[in-house]
């Protein structure tokens, strides 16, 4: 990330089972749908005839006013009456999906991407100025798309990067504990530093390959 | 003498209309001038008669005919300046700072270093923290956690929680029947 042009500094091996797993829509799906599910809260109520401050009583009499036969204003026909099968309080959509399906789905969007030539691994994300115009210039010159995640191993981030991708909604930084499907498939490339890489292949083939019974 | 009184008013009305014309020529530029004029003179509507058919009608059945105040063209309503049913178009930020990392850390037990859950980075009301029931669960789950501040805020509020939990546990176990005993037929071994 020294220079505007990419060169290449060497070559790495990367782990077939992370890289290289065969893809499933599904998954990827019942990830997307997981991730927006567990944290969505409801907050939508009505008040139902129980919940009304009136008094229940006969508003007018049985017969002989010519009107309709009437047992109390709360009812749901009624203007300013309750509501019947309304919404009921804040309500939460958590579910738990499984660690094997998180993870599968980890490592299809990995291999997904770099299917499409659209994962790049570099050695540090250290910039030479904290200018955004040479960000844009070194992303527009290694044709990485309109957006961009860089996933780094640690959460603490270069000074120049930090402030250069601060200009931009569409270049986001992340530590490897923090990636997730929904980020993977929202960005279009995905740039990650080396020691990142190692990190989390070792994290995603302990959980492989654990022998706990519940893993 | 009737004819003579007519003859007069139709003479006046006559010479009114030429003499407003001729000062809307005079005073008004080449502009308005169009307006004026056409105010001046009696305007309807083109109407044009259809051609006799060829064949023999039934009969005529109105022997006057009504004349369309609309006879094709463009409808009477003005130019429409804006449109009052669509709110204006707004650009929405796709990549803002709470849409652009939406979902971070939700598998920060696997990838993470430490034993946290993405359950414990929920923002929620206590009581829905990672909890998914039906209404009286979260009821009674709510009084059991902040019963107590609710009770001395907002009294109301409280008792109306306990009646909805009484009335929805009665709904609940309302088609669930009763235990069978004295059918006859069975035959109970010990």
């Amino acid at each position: 990330m020294d220079t505007i042009s990419s060169e290449k500094l060497g070559i790495i091996d990367l782990h077939p089972d992370v890289f290289g797993t065969p893809p499933r829509m599904d998954i990827l799906h019942e990830n997307v749908v997981w991730q927006h599910k567990y944290r969505y809260i409801n907050y939508e109520k009505e008040l139902s005839k129980g919940d009304l401050d009136k008094r229940r009583r006969k508003p007018f009499p049985q017969k002989g006013m010519g009107k309709k036969r009437a047992g109390s204003t709360k009812a749901c026909n009624w203007k300013y009456g309750g509501s019947a099968h309304g919404p009921r309080g804040p309500y939460s959509t958590y579910y738990m999906l499984s660690k094997e399906k998180r993870e599968l789905g980890l490592r299809i969007a990995l291999s997904v991407k770099y299917a499409q030539d659209d994962l790049h691994i570099v050695d540090s994300l250290e910039i030479p100025s904290e200018d955004p115009e040479y960000l844009q210039e070194l992303i527009d010159t290694r044709y990485w798309g309109f957006s961009v995640l860089f996933v780094d191993d640690t959460d603490i981030m270069p000074v120049n990067m930090s402030l250069a991708a601060s200009e931009f909604g569409q270049y986001n930084l992340l530590p490897v504990y923090g990636l997730n499907v929904y980020s993977i498939l929202k960005h279009q490339t995905l740039v990650m530093t080396l020691a990142a890489v190692e990190k989390l292949e070792q994290k995603l083939l302990e959980q492989m390959h654990k022998a706990d019974v519940r893993k | 003498m009737s004819w003579l009184t007519k003859g007069i008013t139709y003479a006046r009305q006559l010479f009114a209309r030429s003499s407003s014309c001729s000062q809307c020529i005079t005073q008004v530029d080449n502009k308005t001038l169009l307006v004026e004029s056409m105010r001046c003179r009696s305007v309807g509507p083109e109407y044009k008669f259809p051609a006799p058919s060829p064949y023999k009608t039934p009969g005529p059945n109105r022997h006057g005919y009504k004349q369309n105040w609309f006879d094709g063209g463009s409808l009477p309503r003005g130019i429409p300046t804006k449109v009052h049913a669509l709110k204006p178009y707004r650009v929405r930020k796709t990549w803002g700072a709470t849409k652009a990392l939406y979902g971070r850390n939700d598998n920060i037990d696997i990838l993470g270093d430490t034993d946290l859950t993405p359950r414990d980075l929920l923002r929620a009301p206590a009581w829905l923290k990672g909890f998914n029931g039906n209404e009286m669960q979260r009821l009674i789950r709510l009084m059991g956690m902040e019963g107590h501040k609710i009770r001395q805020l907002y009294p109301t509020y409280y008792n109306q929680n306990w009646r909805r939990i009484k009335y929805l546990y009665k709904k609940y176990n309302q088609h669930r029947g009763k235990p069978i005993t004295n059918v006859i037929g069975t035959q109970k071994v010990y």
